[in-house]
């Protein structure tokens, strides 16, 4: 509910993008409890939800895994990002940039935009099964690769068109209507998990259980087999949004809290969105395998099949509400990469790829190990900064060293992040090795590499004038 | 004008959480609950635009919201 006579809106504003957050900009608490609640009820909730009864976790793994992964989630907004966002008070590029050198930081912008592409890709995806649900368009197969129909690949196409162009003329309406939206859908989600389990048509937690696991044998063809345990469930609660909590790239969210406690903050989303929104959307794949034998994951019917049209119309917002600023982000990398192009023709570009991605709906049904590599390719620089900030002056590093030498690749950070990412992609692609095993590793090693190899590079003399080390 | 359409507003909001309990506790049906809730968004969306803020940012900061 919104508050009495408070509009929600972002605490977040465009301003001090290369200097410290001053106190009169700064933030109380409350602005961040509001914007994690309903930033984080996204279109990608009503897929990941589902994915987890395909997976065969079972009832308890998800109920306790979750509630222990995110708390894992919180800790680490709470712990690691926003006490140095409140002290540094920069955003990540700029914090980034002092240590890692201009030229590094466009790279490692050019794959936070790639990457982007393809998680809007998966958004424009979900969007789009729910405007299909008037035209009967036929879904794509939960083991889809390629799109089913031109039908299918048509409205896709104009999902995509229509997003790309709102993100490329503009962000402010979208983030208004994100804003009136937000508390809306949050409810529409609660909705959906109260009336799949009523049409579950269960009364306790064992018939609840029973039916559970009914519904995982039926999507598995008879079979109950799991690719996700509890340490799985937690694992993947805990990093999904890795590259923001220990990727550091809320410290750009965080320079506008008065308070490190701020980070609590991030409860609001995870429980609201990461918990009680999967758990619905889960519950929702579950009462349409019980109610039309389909355990086709497909976000659009499902919860037109609960709610009615207001489902559609939650599935649609909750998709272009997310898709919209994901493709404005890419569009900007895009641009920090290639200088002299507009803005507005980078933002089509990101808009095309991840329109691209979208027409093949298996980039929306793999999300659960796509989030795992997006965390791991992107969340170990956030060690870099941790590492930077904590233990440089302990141990004779020079802090800033960019800033400090005045160097473009800082290579001690270029090779500290290439080695475990490397590694991951390795294990990941060429052995089969689930994603979010990679996160927690290639973070802590990505710190130790930078260090040591910060120490074995020496101290530049200029830092030492310039009083880095003091 | 603003305060109304506050209270309509917050109203709305109020039925789109009510309308799937009463359905779960066998109060309405489904059709009904269905059709409950379009109105409510109708009427929240024909609302909230005349008193949810205003002060946007221009542009997004951080990662992509999952």
């Amino acid at each position: 509910m919104p508050q009495k006579s408070k509009p929600i809106e972002s605490p977040v504003v465009e301003e001090f993008e290369s200097t410290p957050v001053p106190e009169r900009a700064q933030k109380g608490a409350k602005a961040f409890w509001g914007m994690y609640a309903g930033e984080h009820a996204a279109g990608t909730e009503f897929m990941i939800g589902p994915l987890f009864l395909l997976a065969g976790v079972s009832l308890q793994n998800i109920f306790w895994g979750l509630l222990l992964g995110n708390f894992l989630a919180v800790l680490s907004w709470r712990f690691i990002c926003a006490p140095i966002a409140t002290k540094a008070r920069l955003t990540l590029y700029c914090h980034l940039e002092k240590i890692a050198g201009k030229d590094l930081v466009k790279v490692y912008n050019f794959a936070n935009g790639v990457l982007f592409c393809f998680l809007a890709g998966a958004m424009i995806t979900v969007s789009a099964t729910a405007v299909g649900i008037p035209f009967n368009l036929e879904m794509p197969a939960f083991d889809a690769i390629y799109p089913n129909s031109a039908s299918f690949i048509m409205i896709v196409v104009a999902v995509g068109v229509v997003i790309s162009a709102v993100a490329g003329i503009g962000y402010n309406a979208v983030s208004r209507f994100a804003n009136i939206a937000a508390p809306w859908m949050v409810l529409v989600f609660l909705g959906c998990g109260i009336v799949a389990l009523k049409q579950l048509g269960v009364d306790s937690w064992a018939g609840l259980n029973a039916i559970w696991t009914e519904s995982i044998s039926f999507a598995q063809g008879g079979e109950v087999t799991t690719s996700m345990g509890f340490l799985e469930v937690v694992l993947f609660a805990w990093f999904c949004n890795a590259a923001m909590h220990v990727g550091m790239s809320d410290l750009s969210v965080f320079r506008y809290a008065k308070k490190a406690s701020s980070g609590w903050a991030t409860a609001g989303g995870m429980y609201v969105g990461h918990y009680m929104a999967w758990i619905a959307a889960a519950l929702m794949l579950a009462a349409q395998i019980k109610l039309t034998q389909s355990a086709d994951p497909v976000p659009g019917p499902m919860a037109f099949n609960v709610v009615g049209i207001a489902g559609i119309i939650c599935v649609v917002v909750a998709g272009w509400t997310t898709a919209n600023p994901t493709i404005y982000r890419a569009g900007l990398a895009f641009q920090a990469m290639l200088p002299g192009t507009s803005r507005l023709s980078m933002t089509l570009l990101a808009g095309g790829v991840a329109t691209t991605a979208a027409i093949f709906p298996a980039f929306a049904f793999k999300l659960l190990g796509f989030v795992g590599l997006y965390g791991t390719i992107l969340a170990p620089m956030g060690a870099v900064i941790f590492a930077d900030w904590y233990l440089s002056k302990r141990i004779g590093v020079t802090p800033f060293h960019a800033e400090a030498s005045g160097c473009g690749v800082n290579k001690s950070v270029l090779f500290a992040w290439l080695i475990p990412v490397t590694v991951s992609l390795y294990f990941i692609f060429a052995q089969g090795v689930t994603t979010w095993y990679f996160v927690l590793p290639a973070w802590l090693a990505c710190g130790v590499l930078f260090l040591v190899f910060s120490r074995l590079r020496g101290t530049p003399q200029s830092s030492v004038k310039k009083g880095y080390l003091a | 004008m603003k305060n109304t359409c506050k209270w309509i507003g917050l109203l709305s909001i109020a039925v789109t959480f009510i309308l799937p309990l009463a359905f779960f506790i066998e109060q309405i049906s489904l059709a009904a609950m269905k059709q409950g809730l379009l109105i409510a968004t109708l009427v929240w969306f024909g609302t909230s635009v005349f008193w949810i803020g205003t002060k946007v940012p221009e542009q997004p900061k951080g990662d992509p919201i999952l």
